[in-house]
């Protein structure tokens, strides 16, 4: 919690947000490499991702030892993945790539 | 100034209202300090337990209790009585036909404009009047504020982190308006989906600002309406390509042109199906067309190959919604949304 809002805090105000989930909810934890590891490769819809998407998981796989890719595609970029596709991911996979914005 | 308050008392209350800036809580306004007696207060509004969950709010998924709730209504101005209103925004926000995580973190202009029907309306004094997209009524004005004090501060939705919103608009302040019910020749939202008409409802929908349509000059409804799908077809708009639903509000006057040439709300519809549209050519050069457009978004029957075809903005009459609302005037506006559906939920006490 940050100053301003342990001041807050002691001055009895209530809290609008959620703070332990906010916190919490942040990036992944960081593998130190992907030699051997299984990728994920989320392709969303969006112009070129897939193109992008087959760039990267080569390139992991020629120059950095990633051993299996596993590609999937969502329906469209604006929803979530199918809970499908969620559950294959994170059954079968180390990491994930997931692309691409705008 | 109320017995027992005193100038020093007014100097604490602005270092409190600087250190709620600080805390990244509040929209670049001021906010009213959450306190528990003002929260107590807020939460006398509503016969719900203050620890019911609503819902969890995307993109991060923060608990949406009541209390939370009304903690972000207190700081937006809300009196207690428009409490339930914002609750049954909330709720409809989290309606998957909304999509409210995808409006939230697209880089898409639109924000969810709350539309509120039935005799609350009156009741709260909301406007759907003069000005009604304007400044100048609390109830409009808090309402929407604290939806979207709500989103940002449960949602985790934070302007270029991961609201990645390339502009924005200043409905993301605040933005709701009434139906003005006794303006409208036609039934108002809420029957049209169901509803009795005294139920107070509140409709969600996530929409760009209000496009302006004037049409001084038609005394009947074809050159009327033709102004209109002129407007709501352009290469610009998501709809050309994603479909998906959008509103036309029509001004009083605009509506009674409509009605005393015996249109009905499925005329209206009909009409701008048929004529908010653009030849495949010009929506080829426009701004999303591309494998995916052509893939799933579009009606069957659009020909691809026929570079006359006629696109249409929806895939269907029903998703163009038509509301009544504003002053006089022979203005009305188009609210392009995102590519997604509004929903309507009751309003409970």
């Amino acid at each position: 919690m940050s100053d301003v809002h342990e001041r807050i805090r002691r001055l009895g105000l209530l809290d609008p947000t959620d703070h332990e989930v906010l916190q919490r909810r942040g990036l992944a934890p960081r593998l130190a490499d992907v030699y051997g590891k299984v990728g994920g490769f989320l392709d969303n819809r969006k112009q070129n991702a897939s193109i992008l998407l087959a760039h990267i998981a080569e390139r992991l796989s020629a120059e950095h030892g990633m051993s299996e890719a596993v590609h999937h595609t969502k329906f469209i970029y604006s929803r979530l993945a199918e809970p499908a596709i969620i559950d294959e991911l994170a059954e079968r996979c180390d990491f994930i790539v997931a692309a691409i914005g705008d | 100034m109320p017995e027992g308050i005193d100038l020093q008392t007014l100097d604490d209350l602005t270092d409190v209202i600087e250190l709620l800036f600080e805390s990244g809580w509040t929209d670049g306004l001021p906010v009213v300090p959450p306190t528990p007696r003002t929260v107590q207060r807020m939460l006398t509004g509503t016969t719900r337990q203050s620890d019911e969950l609503i819902g969890r709010i995307p993109p991060k998924g923060g608990r949406a209790t009541v209390e939370k709730i009304a903690i972000n209504a207190v700081m937006a101005g809300c009196k207690p009585a428009y409490l339930p209103v914002v609750i049954a925004a909330v709720e409809a926000l989290l309606d998957d036909r909304c999509n409210t995580r995808g409006v939230q973190c697209s880089t898409h202009i639109s924000t969810p404009l709350v539309i509120v029907n039935g005799p609350i309306v009156q009741a709260l004094g909301i406007n759907s009047g003069h000005n009604v997209f304007g400044q100048g009524w609390r109830a409009n004005a808090t309402i929407g504020r604290a939806v979207k004090l709500v989103l940002v501060n449960l949602g985790g939705a934070i302007p270029g982190v991961t609201d990645k919103a390339t502009f924005g608009h200043p409905g993301k302040f605040t933005y709701c308006i009434g139906e003005h019910e006794a303006a409208n020749p036609w039934e108002p939202l809420h029957v049209e989906r169901g509803f009795a008409p005294d139920d107070s409802t509140v409709t969600v929908f996530g929409a760009e600002a209000p496009h302006n349509i004037n049409n001084h000059w038609s005394a009947a409804p074809h050159g009327l309406l033709q102004t209109i799908a002129d407007t709501m077809a352009t290469l610009g708009s998501n709809h050309l390509y994603l479909g998906g639903e959008s509103f036309v509000v029509l001004s009083p006057e605009h509506a009674d042109v409509l009605a005393k040439a015996r249109w009905t709300k499925r005329d209206v519809r009909a009409f701008l199906f048929e004529h908010a549209r653009k030849p495949l050519a010009q929506v080829k050069i426009g701004g999303m067309y591309g494998p995916e457009t052509r893939r799933n978004l579009w009606p069957r029957w659009i020909d691809h190959e026929n570079e006359t075809e006629r696109v249409p903005i929806a895939r269907r009459p029903e998703d163009i919604a038509i509301l009544v609302a504003g002053g006089a005037g022979r203005h009305s506006v188009y609210l392009p949304g995102w590519g997604a559906r509004s929903v309507t939920r009751k309003v409970l006490g």
